[in-house]
């Protein structure tokens, strides 16, 4: 008897243990962010308090207020968005074409080119940088976002098209076949039938590839040059990249790029971890 | 167009594979090419030198430091990553655990947060005079003089290794915890009816079954590692004193600030190569997954 209320004891201190080990993980893993909005509504002259404070005693909006007067930024910020949007509605289209074709077909040859695009989700961005700077430089593109558009791809689609093959091969053949005999074409079967049900294996895809494109660094620093065509990461980097930094203003665009990301995630959550452990695991 | 060619699904898969063509192996076979020919910015045409430039990294004792930099910032960083993924995500498996999706979403917010934040963030954290880490260090006693972190060679790998495990620990958690789901729960039951204890559930079901998806966490992991840029970019630059420049930082050096597109390109087949063989692992292994 007294040894099962000691093994009783035993699991509830270890179930505290459990929760102040996982809370003490989230402090840690959430804190840089509390502490990036806390600097944020900082005034200058708070900003360098000794001790530091989490809620400042006179918070502003002074740092957002500056930062969403720069001009820059409202550039950067458009070109973020023009970029992302776009490079989510292309890969998204040929991720499905091809996350089909691989799904439902064995051709000569598809194995190996499957393997191939495992392959190319590690391949370094450092390693194909020099030459897609030469290609776009040849082509005059340098300093457009389409080129950016274009690099970004070689990031996204090898993981889109592996997510939704997987995706597709859990979708019943019978739908298909059922809209085949009605009349439909292979291409309309897979527009019409199969891709309402592929919804969440296409929203994953997407938000995958949002994350990705969003906070592309390496492509953006070297194809774009100018203000005109800057993204955010770009912008971001500069700003704390200076001498004598503001970080009241640093931390106030950081939040402001981090914002669109961190909301698409809370309200995508469900889709996007099935989605990231079906494509990365199951391959 | 046959109609042979239509009914193989061949043309589903045409307009990716053009995309990929183009922007990752065009680069690739262009980089290999490249690396044999001596190319700067300041030559009119690019000249044959065999491996003349492979010979001249060699020698270079900047990229020989590239490389110990990377074994440490790779291994450094997945050695912890991997563990505490690893422990989070037995943690938060546990049975009893209440509110896991709300536990899992602030857990993933490194992970979601762009890394140029977190760069911009942490920079502000460890700053020297009035940075939030040196403050907390020396209230609990930690250290009694303020650190700069990011600036002494001794300090600044570690702390860019530090920021880094941050960013990915929830990605490894995130898979594991979906390893973790996957184990019978039958065969656990029968285990405890054996009178197994739980070390030994653990050594002889679970992990047995989660093993394959941890190796190939780990190699993915490693590669990332190896490639990450933006990291060590933004917070140290690749210094103080070359301490914290890795392959990939050496690489953007030499062909952007230098010029040299040629040792540039040498230097990347290189990475690629270790990438590749890495690769290989990882692929035998997720098809060895896919045949169980």
């Amino acid at each position: 008897m007294k040894k099962k209320t000691g093994l009783a004891e035993k699991g509830k201190a270890w179930r505290i243990a459990t929760y102040v080990l996982l809370l003490f993980m989230i402090l840690i893993a959430v804190f840089p962010a509390i502490w990036m909005l806390s600097t944020a509504i900082k005034s200058p002259v708070e900003l360098y308090d000794m001790p530091p404070e989490i809620i400042p005693d006179e918070p502003t909006l002074g740092n957002f207020v500056s930062v969403l007067q720069n001009s820059k930024m409202y550039r950067a910020f458009f070109n973020s968005v023009v970029i992302t949007i776009s490079v989510v509605a292309l890969t998204l289209f040929f991720s499905v074409l091809a996350g089909y074709g691989f799904a439902r077909f064995k051709f000569k040859g598809s194995g190996v080119l499957k393997v191939g695009l495992l392959f190319g989700q590690m391949i370094p961005s450092v390693v194909i940088i020099i030459p897609l700077y030469f290609l776009f430089s040849k082509m005059k593109m340098l300093n457009s976002r389409a080129s950016l558009v274009v690099a970004d791809m070689a990031l996204t689609i090898p993981m889109g098209v592996i997510m939704l093959s997987s995706f597709f091969e859990s979708v019943p053949r019978q739908l298909e076949e059922a809209a085949k005999i009605d009349g439909c074409t292979g291409i309309q079967a897979l527009f019409r039938v199969v891709l309402p049900v592929a919804k969440p294996g296409m929203i994953s895809v997407a938000i995958y590839t949002f994350i990705n494109a969003w906070e592309e660094f390496l492509f953006a620093l070297n194809l774009t040059t100018s203000s005109k065509t800057r993204t955010l990461p770009i912008a971001i980097s500069m700003f704390s990249g200076e001498f004598a930094v503001d970080w009241g203003a640093t931390m106030a665009a950081a939040a402001v790029v981090a914002l669109p990301v961190l909301l698409i995630f809370l309200l995508c959550n469900r889709y996007f971890v099935q989605g990231l452990s079906d494509g990365a695991v199951k391959g | 167009m046959g109609k042979k060619v239509r009914q193989s699904g061949i043309l589903y898969v045409v307009p990716a594979l053009a995309m990929v063509a183009l922007v990752m192996l065009y680069p690739l076979v262009y980089t290999l090419i490249i690396s044999f020919f001596k190319n700067t910015l300041f030559m009119k045409a690019p000249e044959f030198f065999g491996i003349g430039q492979y010979k001249a990294l060699l020698e270079d004792r900047y990229f020989v430091g590239s490389i110990s930099q990377t074994l440490v910032w790779t291994f450094g960083s997945v050695f912890f990553q991997f563990t505490l993924g690893f422990a989070m995500a037995l943690l938060l498996h546990q049975q009893f655990v209440k509110g896991k999706t709300v536990l899992r979403i602030f857990l993933m917010v490194p992970w979601v947060l762009p890394s140029v934040i977190g760069s911009a963030v942490w920079k502000w954290m460890y700053n020297a005079d009035y940075g939030i880490i040196n403050y907390v260090l020396k209230t609990i006693g930690v250290i009694s003089q303020n650190k700069t972190w990011l600036s002494s060679p001794d300090t600044a790998m570690l702390s860019v290794i530090v920021v880094n495990v941050w960013k990915m620990f929830p990605y490894v958690m995130l898979m594991i915890e979906a390893a973790l789901q996957g184990v019978s729960k039958e065969l656990k039951e029968a285990a405890v009816i054996d009178g197994a204890g739980k070390f030994e559930i653990f050594r002889n079901v679970t992990w047995p079954a989660i093993a394959p998806q941890c190796y190939s966490v780990l190699l993915l992991m490693l590669v990332w590692t190896l490639n990450a840029f933006t990291f060590v970019y933004n917070l140290t630059g690749g210094g103080p004193a070359h301490s914290t420049e890795v392959m990939a930082m050496y690489i953007y050096k030499k062909a952007f600030t230098d010029f040299d597109f040629g040792m540039a390109s040498a230097a990347s087949t290189i990475l690629f190569v270790i990438c590749m063989l890495i690769s290989l692992i990882y692929i035998r292994l997720t098809k060895e997954g896919d045949a169980q």
